[in-house]
């Protein structure tokens, strides 16, 4: 599972994605109490008793965990952002923690690939799946196998940039 | 077919039929290992992959691959089994794809 830095990218998170991503074994129940945590630490003053609930929680089980997210959801007011935009944003996040801590292009092209399975296959990722057909005219057979990985890096960098501007991410 | 059954596939009489296919003989990497349903369905199913139909996949990395896609159900549910054989590494896809359909192509929705 992909660590988050809280600190980073507590802005861009909501307890719905924080939900989704435990629900779907993408993020570690820890994730909650750490997004917890942060919310507290900027929010001194805040009233949530729910948060606090998940905060002194001694059981860190994934239902658990789940149920008193869900009760946190309950009790805040409409989301700033879609449901789906949500869930990009933190597809945005799990990427752009797997672009900053990559050893080399090719680990980091594998991981790509299991962020990929967890988010559903979505088609525009498939410009930098390794495995995938290309979805441009590039022909792999013409070029080395480094230049096809840097194409494919490439590719990636590319939907980061225009998924940072279509998600208006300022950080 | 479907996932949790054909228990009785490979077995004639009594005696025990070892099945051989890239799927069965290899591990699994990457999001073949992932946990939920859809990915995690029961490894009798991995047997049928003999019988599934085969492609040659050339992804954008420049290697050739396997694709091999079956038709099936899952838990009631129509679609296609598919998983990808790379002879470098092992079994690095194995899905099922409810209402999918068998095209060459992987993730085909």
């Amino acid at each position: 599972m992909v660590k988050i830095d809280f600190d980073k990218y507590e802005a861009l998170l909501s307890w719905h994605s924080i939900y989704w991503g435990i629900e779907k074994d993408i993020l570690s129940p820890e994730s909650a109490i750490l997004y917890a945590e942060k919310i507290i630490e900027l929010n001194p003053e805040i009233d949530a008793p729910e948060i606090i609930a998940l905060l002194i929680s001694e059981n860190a089980e994934k239902d658990v965990i789940l149920s008193l997210i869900k009760a946190i959801i309950s009790n805040t007011p409409k989301l700033k952002n879609s449901e789906e935009s949500d869930i990009r944003l933190l597809r945005y996040i799990l990427l752009s923690e797997l672009k900053e801590n990559a050893q080399d292009s090719q680990s980091l092209l594998a991981e790509i690939e299991n962020i990929y399975a967890d988010f559903d296959y979505p088609t525009d990722m498939e410009s930098f799946i390794a495995y995938m057909p290309p979805s441009d005219s590039y022909n792999a057979s013409e070029h080395s196998e480094e230049e096809n990985i840097q194409h494919l890096i490439y590719n990636f960098k590319s939907f980061m940039s225009n998924e940072k501007q279509q998600l208006k991410i300022s950080i | 077919m479907g996932g949790g059954k054909g228990g009785n596939f490979g077995r004639t009489k009594g005696r025990q039929k070892h099945i051989k296919n890239d799927v069965v003989d290899s591990p699994r990497v990457g999001s073949a290992r992932k946990k939920d349903p859809y990915h995690s369905f029961s490894d009798i199913v991995d047997n049928y992959a003999s019988y599934a139909e085969r492609f040659l996949i050339k992804g954008a990395d420049g290697k050739t691959r396997i694709l091999y896609q079956i038709r099936g159900s899952l838990n009631g549910i129509p679609g296609i089994f598919e998983w990808i054989y790379d002879a470098a590494i092992g079994v690095t896809h194995r899905r099922f794809i409810p209402n999918g359909k068998i095209t060459g192509k992987p993730n085909s929705k």
